[in-house]
């Protein structure tokens, strides 16, 4: 008579293993997380250490062999007058082209939701500008306001003056010139993000405020914009966070000129890291960007958190 | 499913720790392994053994591969790759290919689009030693940076086993093109592919016009010719100026890259040098600070804005197209403004050679060497001698002169070639001797360790002082503070040693000035 007997194994067996809980969840959780890893801790922690050390490429040491200066890049980043006129200029961009940018943004949303003829071709034209590549609006802006470009020579028939304007030769017109790009290149994702949100919002509280009354100001003001505002609040995060990054337009249209008058944070970490080479001095102005940069985050999305916690 | 979920969570939580420590893991182990004895940078080649055999560079460079072949040291079919500017294109494919069918090697072109993605691509390699690149064609004053670095091969051995006739004999280099384009502290570090010195060009139809002769004189009580010193250049250029004729008196570069040139030719042929012996800057003194305030006048009342805030390309097109009177540039805006193709000014174009100042009846010219383009053989590449060999080959007399003839971005360099028919084909004859003197009178841009941010510091300040935003002398002093920082930065002493030989590249009327003023006793 055979006996079944029980085969013995050194362990659960793999399937069993993946039918608990904790280690299917593992399983499915692993891999993202080293890719993570890979891809963002890692290079994080990098540049955390390169910005304790004194080391530029050309020292002719390795980085992992560079001398530690511990807090002294972070010093350096607070003592170094043009990382500030940088950031106030940055801030004060970046204030200025995303107002701008949501109120023409704002408007061209409230427009777009009437029914007009062309609305489906206008609406692709409303979105084109920012489907360009950056170096194309860069460079039209550029050409634009050129001594002897289409403005001045406008401006020169209005004027009847032969008297152009040289728009790259003042901090505030060039600053002027780069704000008019950005503005022209993303008002069309303000609009985007705040049509659909209009779109998304409830019928049935606007027309019981206009039944009882209400204006149509008074409408937009006490009933959708409240309705709209996380809405509001995404698309000037998002935006605000992108425009803080702005590198290109500046790159392409003054250089950051004249002098240090136009350049951005971004251009001038680029100058440091891929010009001067200085990477962990570069490093460190990354990290309290980044921590200035959270920060600032984190104050402005709580209100959001608070309402959704509600 | 909500206590499904709360286990989930704690699980998660679980998950990030241990991946946490698996991450820990992997870059403990990556930085244990990174910290490992390196390769020793090899110093260069070692014990010279006799010279190659050949008549001339490029048979010395056929020979030298052949003996690496014979020796097994190299394979046929063998691969190389030479990073250089996508202008340059023209210049070396054709040579490539005939490079190639003479060794059975296979060498390819690695063409860059923008000229500072090179110095970036080249320091990633100094850093990452991917090996992927063997030949670096860079900028001149970038040598130093690639040699501290580590990253290229110092090729003095080289130079005595192939003999590439950069400062002897009949096909020498323009001295002092010899020197600078090549050295960094006194060692050979690259071959010189070049040359750059900057030269002018003005409206030969407007300067020749009788009336025009005579209206100058009515208004200077001198004859109207050529300007020598710069203060009769600034007379000529404001003599020139006619604004409601839509021409401006000159162009010459005061924007954010190239703002240093005029100034520094000014300042120079004053006996200025950018540090004493100490590399202490010494460019606020009364000769800097006078030429750039010139500069300044000249910039802010006789030329269009487009010189403060443009970029290179502006003299390219505004010269040719008849909106200034006077533009400097590289040699290549000659050949770009007698092209009908490019210029409405085709016919009209006259070169002359750069002002200087008057020291005691002598007349000292300083023309800047701007950029130019070096080889330079990488540590990290497959075979040094190899690579060392090709770049010989294609500088040298022969292939040079073909290689140069075509059309890009690299000028001639042997003092042969400006008497060559191609070269006068290509350049115009009137062009080359003004070419060659301006070329034995050239300087070069600063070539210190972190060259880039010397310039870069004393653009920016420059530019300031052309918009209006600094007083010159502020400007410089503003540089002087910034230099000084980057030099104890970088480290005094090495920075003093590369200073102290890269002097020496300094033509010898401006080293005999030096010497006449008292400067650099040492």
């Amino acid at each position: 008579m055979a006996v079944d007997r029980p085969r013995r194994s050194a362990g659960p067996s793999l399937a069993a293993l993946l039918n608990q809980e904790r280690v299917f969840a593992l399983a499915l959780i692993a891999p993202l997380q080293f890719l993570l890893w890979f891809l963002l801790i890692i290079p994080t922690i990098i540049v955390l250490y390169l910005s304790l050390v004194n080391w530029q490429p050309i020292m002719g040491v390795d980085w992992w062999q560079a001398p530690f200066a511990w807090l002294g890049n972070y010093a350096r980043v607070l003592q170094d007058r043009r990382f500030w006129e940088a950031l106030l200029r940055t801030a004060g961009l970046v204030g200025v082209s995303v107002s701008l940018e949501f109120l023409l943004g704002l408007g061209l949303a409230l427009l777009f939701r009437q029914d007009f003829r062309g609305k489906r071709l206008l609406t692709s034209v409303v979105l084109y500008p920012m489907m360009l590549p950056w170096v194309v609006v860069g460079l039209v802006f550029f050409l634009l306001f050129l001594d002897k470009g289409p403005v001045n020579y406008l401006i020169g028939r209005l004027l009847g003056a032969d008297a152009p304007f040289d728009w790259y030769g003042h901090s505030i017109s060039a600053l002027g010139v780069i704000v008019l790009a950005d503005v022209w290149q993303w008002t069309p994702f303000m609009f985007l993000i705040l049509y659909s949100g209009l779109g998304a919002l409830p019928k049935e509280p606007q027309e019981a405020a206009l039944t009882l009354g209400a204006s149509r100001w008074q409408v937009f003001r006490l009933v959708m914009l409240p309705l709209l505002r996380p809405i509001v609040f995404i698309a000037i995060v998002i935006r605000a966070l992108e425009a803080f990054k702005i590198f290109d337009l500046v790159f392409i249209i003054t250089r950051g000129g004249p002098g240090t008058a136009t350049e951005s944070l971004s251009l001038y970490l680029y100058l440091l890291s891929a010009v001067y080479g200085q990477l962990s001095y570069a490093a460190a102005m990354a990290v309290l960007v980044l921590v200035l940069v959270a920060m600032l985050t984190r104050v402005a999305t709580k209100p959001l958190e608070q309402r959704a916690i509600r | 499913m909500g206590k499904g979920l709360e286990r989930l969570q704690l699980t998660r939580r679980e998950a990030l720790k241990s991946a946490a420590a698996a991450g820990g893991l992997v870059l403990g182990s990556s930085l244990i392994a990174a910290c490992q004895p390196q390769a020793t940078r090899a110093p260069s080649p070692q014990s010279p053994v006799a010279r190659v055999a050949g008549a001339t560079p490029e048979e010395r460079a056929l020979n030298g591969i052949k003996a690496l072949k014979d020796a097994g040291k190299l394979k046929g079919g063998e691969t190389f790759t030479i990073m250089h500017h996508s202008g340059q294109r023209n210049n070396i494919v054709p040579a490539l290919e005939e490079w190639n069918r003479l060794t059975g090697l296979n060498f390819v072109s690695a063409a860059v689009g923008a000229e500072p993605d090179i110095y970036t691509k080249a320091l990633n390699e100094a850093v990452v030693r991917t090996g992927n690149f063997d030949i670096f064609l860079t900028f001149v004053n970038w040598i130093a940076d690639m040699a501290e670095a580590g990253l290229i091969v110092d090729l003095t051995d080289f130079y005595s086993r192939y003999d590439p006739e950069v400062d002897h004999g009949p096909n020498a280099y323009v001295p002092p093109l010899d020197r600078f384009t090549t050295t960094y502290k006194g060692r050979r570090y690259a071959v010189g592919a070049d040359d750059d010195a900057f030269s002018c060009f003005y409206r030969k139809d407007l300067m020749n016009a009788p009336e025009e002769a005579k209206r100058f004189e009515d208004k200077y009580g001198r004859k109207l010719a050529l300007p020598t010193t710069w203060k009769e250049f600034d007379e000529w250029v404001a003599f020139f100026d006619r604004p409601d004729q839509g021409i401006r008196g000159a162009h010459m570069y005061a924007e954010r890259y190239f703002a240093y040139t005029a100034w520094a030719s000014r300042f120079v042929s004053r006996g200025g040098a950018y540090f004493n012996d100490n590399m202490d800057p010494t460019i606020s003194t009364p000769e800097g600070v006078s030429a750039l305030e010139e500069q300044v006048r000249l910039v802010r009342t006789h030329m269009l804005p487009e010189a403060v805030t443009g970029d290179w390309t502006v003299a390219y097109s505004r010269f040719p197209q008849g909106a200034v009177f006077f533009a400097w540039a590289w040699p290549s805006l000659g050949k770009f403004s007698e092209d009908p193709k490019n210029s409405k000014i085709a016919g009209k174009v006259g070169a002359m050679a750069v002002p200087g100042t008057t020291h005691n009846g002598q007349l000292v010219r300083a023309v800047p060497h701007v950029v130019g383009w070096s080889f330079s053989v990488s540590r990290y590449g497959k075979n040094t001698e190899a690579a060392y060999a090709f770049i010989q080959w294609f500088t040298g007399p022969k292939t040079g002169l073909d290689a140069i003839a075509r059309v890009g971005t690299l000028d001639l360099f042997r003092k042969p070639w400006f008497d060559a028919e191609v070269m006068k084909k290509a350049y115009g004859a009137e062009l080359l001797p003004i070419l060659l003197e301006g070329t034995q009178n050239a300087f070069p841009d600063i070539s210190l360790r972190g060259a880039n941010e010397y310039l870069d510091k004393l653009n920016l300040n420059l530019q300031q002082a052309f918009a209006g935003k600094k007083a010159p002398a502020q400007a410089l002093k503003d540089t002087e503070a910034e230099w000084q920082k980057t030099t104890d930065r970088l480290g005094r002493l090495g920075q003093v040693e590369a200073w102290r030989s890269e002097r020496q590249g300094y033509p010898a009327t401006i080293r005999d000035l030096w010497k006449k003023l008292g400067k650099f006793p040492s």
